[in-house]
């Protein structure tokens, strides 16, 4: 599921700038519907060197313009200069130009694209593993994800059919998170491409998830290096998140104490940012960070503000979810008679 | 699959009559040609004139008017267009762009990338540590003589191009003790090329030479066999029969003329009132108008022809020969290449404001009226 506000940063960025000298410029024109580069070319989108007597010099920078995806993109002829100013002019749909400054390069030089981590990061994951998360540290070209992510088993062979394909790509608003669903057809259990192709992941077996280094970021400079994770297949994750008798290990007062909730199994590090919540007997919500342990099993808490004796309560969305996709109230995988809980969230009480 | 890759830098500029563009690479060591015969044929004649043109060139390339150097130009033999070969940067970071001024006075820069190149590498090139020597003419080197002295010998391999009946000749220099050469080569390219040494008779300095390259050189007919006219600098015209041009051969020019001092720049064949001139300009003195006529027979001279010692510009002998008239020229041109029948397209130094402009003169009068102030810009008073 993508969040609303994630969708909205997608479809309202229309310009992105150059951050290294051989960086190109890159407009949205999918408002536009004749997309001839010939028509739209400079009119749309020119480069110039900002001067300091005028705006800007009169004749424009030279380079290509081609269309890529829904960008209309210039790559001038030479590099741009670092600490030089340059202006973009755009047309706007009134017809009017906009003009943008922009530098490349400033003083510190720019951090080259690579992959930051992947999730989850455990090396043992079970067969009925849902998902994996890739951060990376700048924006990625998008509608790549499948030609530069492979997954390998111990023989080497790649399958092209693990994961499953959107039209859009499921990526964070800041372009530096993917979320990548296993084809859901190969978890479930009887389901068609289950029963053709079997399960993506066998228990017991190694595998290897390897990210191209010829992927690039938006601003066209390659990871250049190929990012390996490697892992080993354990039991698939069956049964339902026992929260029944929830371990929690409890706070001092007056500490800035990191509150453990540990779980039976690797839980999903993304929901547990928005699914779990810690509220006082007011009902106020206790302002701190949510994140999961190294092992995974763990989910923590760590205050903004200093503990205070009281009555606490951890309220756990019912959306809550371990890797597997297998929620509080029902499993990703189940039976379609199974008689599963109606919860909208379980709340556990400690006290300080 | 282009080699435009391959390109190092742009320097000296020449066309075949068909549109091949032959280009000198100093750095990589290489002479490229770049197809460009697809150009149509000029439907009229046109003026050529950019003001403040290394700033223009700067904003398309993206940078600023110091990082443009602009090293030399040529025009299309076909369309009339001038190409000029740029260095955009500086040091280790400068790259090579060539940019096309077109019959409406706008600037293309040329995506070498898309055009058909080939190449002949040169062979014994002077090893990039070997420098100019240091010398001055005060009591201690400037700043600038000193940086001239830093310069890689390697800078001279590609002085001046001509190209003659399916063949490129080449003058610089190459990496032997008497290194001032020409080379001779098939064009389209074989990789076989011939190499001469050059020695001339130096009226200036009354010696006999073989290290200084030619500055500039044509090749015409003169007493009925192909010769090159080459100019040296302080400044000797010489004469080379064509077939003298030999792989290893030592071949003696006949030295027939001085213009005095200084260095000559480039030497343009043309026609006036139907005579065939050579337009000879220089870095330090008017351009020279030489009839061709007085080639012809011109008499050969030796350290035998004069008294012993230097002669430079004052000496009552300069200048020596049939080296026709100084002419009065508009600011400084650095470069210059015949633009149409009775033009010539100039890249000049404007000597007021110091601006770098391309510019478009008459033959037979080169000369632009923002340059004086003379008795008809005063109005008469009513």
């Amino acid at each position: 599921m993508i969040a609303r506000s994630e969708i909205l940063s997608q479809t309202t960025s229309t310009l992105i700038l150059p951050k290294t000298i051989n960086g190109k410029v890159q407009l949205d024109i999918s408002t536009i519907s004749n997309r001839n580069t010939e028509k739209l070319g400079s009119d749309y989108l020119s480069v110039f060197v900002k001067n300091t007597k005028e705006e800007y010099v009169s004749n424009a920078i030279q380079g290509r313009y081609t269309v890529e995806n829904d960008y209309l993109v210039f790559t001038p002829y030479f590099p741009f200069e670092k600490g030089m100013t340059y202006v973009v002019r755009t047309k706007k749909s009134d017809g009017n130009y906009s003009y943008q400054a922009f530098q490349v390069g400033k003083k510190e030089a720019v951090e080259k694209a690579k992959v930051v981590s992947i999730y989850p990061l455990a090396n043992e994951l079970p067969e009925n593993l849902l998902r994996f998360y890739f951060y990376f540290n700048t924006p990625m070209k998008k509608g790549q994800a499948l030609k530069h992510i492979q997954l390998i088993d111990a023989e080497g062979n790649v399958d092209n059919h693990a994961f499953m394909e959107f039209k859009q790509e499921l990526w964070s608003a800041d372009g530096q998170r993917l979320t990548l669903l296993f084809d859901p057809g190969r978890i479930k259990r009887g389901v068609s491409t289950n029963m053709e192709l079997g399960p993506a992941l066998l228990e017991g077996k190694r595998y290897k998830l390897v990210i191209l280094g010829t992927w690039q970021d938006v601003y066209g400079q390659e990871l250049s290096i190929n990012t390996t994770k490697e892992f080993t297949v354990v039991k698939a994750y069956r049964q339902h998140i026992k929260v029944d008798n929830l371990q929690i290990e409890q706070p001092k007062a007056n500490s800035y104490d990191t509150l453990n909730v540990y779980f039976d199994r690797i839980i999903d590090h993304a929901l547990v940012q928005s699914m779990i919540s810690i509220e006082d007997e007011n009902k106020n919500l206790i302002v701190g960070h949510w994140q999961t342990s190294t092992n995974e099993k763990t989910v923590q808490f760590i205050p903004e503000n200093p503990w205070q004796n009281g009555i606490y309560q951890i309220i756990l969305d019912s959306r809550f979810e371990d890797v597997a996709g297998n929620n509080l109230n029902n499993l990703l995988d189940q039976k379609t008679d199974a008689k599963n809980s109606n919860l909208p969230q379980i709340v556990r009480l400690f006290t300080i | 699959m282009t080699i435009s890759n391959q390109i190092k830098s742009l320097g000296v500029l020449t066309f075949n009559d068909e549109g091949v563009l032959f280009v000198g690479d100093n750095i990589s060591g290489n002479i490229f040609a770049i197809n460009l015969t697809n150009e149509s044929k000029r439907a009229s004649t046109f003026e050529i004139n950019v003001y403040d043109i290394d700033a223009q060139i700067a904003a398309i390339l993206g940078t600023t008017q110091g990082n443009v150097q602009l090293n030399d130009l040529a025009v299309h033999p076909k369309s009339g267009e001038v190409y000029l070969s740029v260095t955009r940067g500086h040091g280790t970071a400068a790259l090579p762009a060539l940019v096309k001024v077109d019959a409406n006075n706008q600037l293309h820069n040329i995506d070498l990338s898309t055009l058909e190149i080939t190449a002949q590498t040169l062979h014994n090139l002077p090893d990039k540590d070997r420098r100019v020597a240091l010398r001055g003419t005060g009591s201690a080197p400037t700043k600038k003589e000193i940086a001239k002295s830093k310069r890689s010998l390697r800078t001279l391999s590609i002085v001046s191009m001509e190209y003659h009946k399916g063949e490129l000749f080449v003058a610089g220099i190459n990496n032997e003790e008497f290194c001032s050469v020409l080379r001779r080569m098939a064009y389209p390219f074989t990789g076989e090329e011939s190499i001469s040494n050059i020695e001339m008779y130096h009226i200036v300095h009354d010696k006999y030479e073989s290290r200084a390259p030619i500055r500039s050189m044509v090749v015409k007919e003169i007493d009925g066999i192909d010769q090159m006219v080459a100019a040296y600098t302080c400044s000797p015209m010489v004469l080379i029969p064509l077939s003298e041009l030999k792989d290893n051969a030592n071949v003696k020019a006949k030295t027939i003329g001085d213009m005095g001092n200084g260095q000559p720049i480039d030497m343009v064949p043309f026609e006036l009132n139907g005579e065939e001139m050579l337009f000879v300009t220089n870095n330090s003195r008017s351009p020279l108008v030489i009839p061709v006529s007085g080639l012809h027979n011109a008499k050969v001279v030796t350290d035998k022809d004069f008294e012993r010692g230097a002669k430079v510009d004052l000496h009552p002998l300069m200048p020596f020969g049939p080296m026709g008239k100084a002419i009065m020229f508009s600011g400084a041109s650095l470069r210059i290449d015949l633009l149409n029948e009775k033009q010539f397209v100039s890249l000049n130094r404007d000597t007021e404001t110091g601006s770098l402009d391309l510019e478009t003169v008459f033959t037979s009068y080169p000369f632009k009226m923002h340059n004086i102030i003379g008795n008809w810009d005063i109005p008469v008073k009513n």
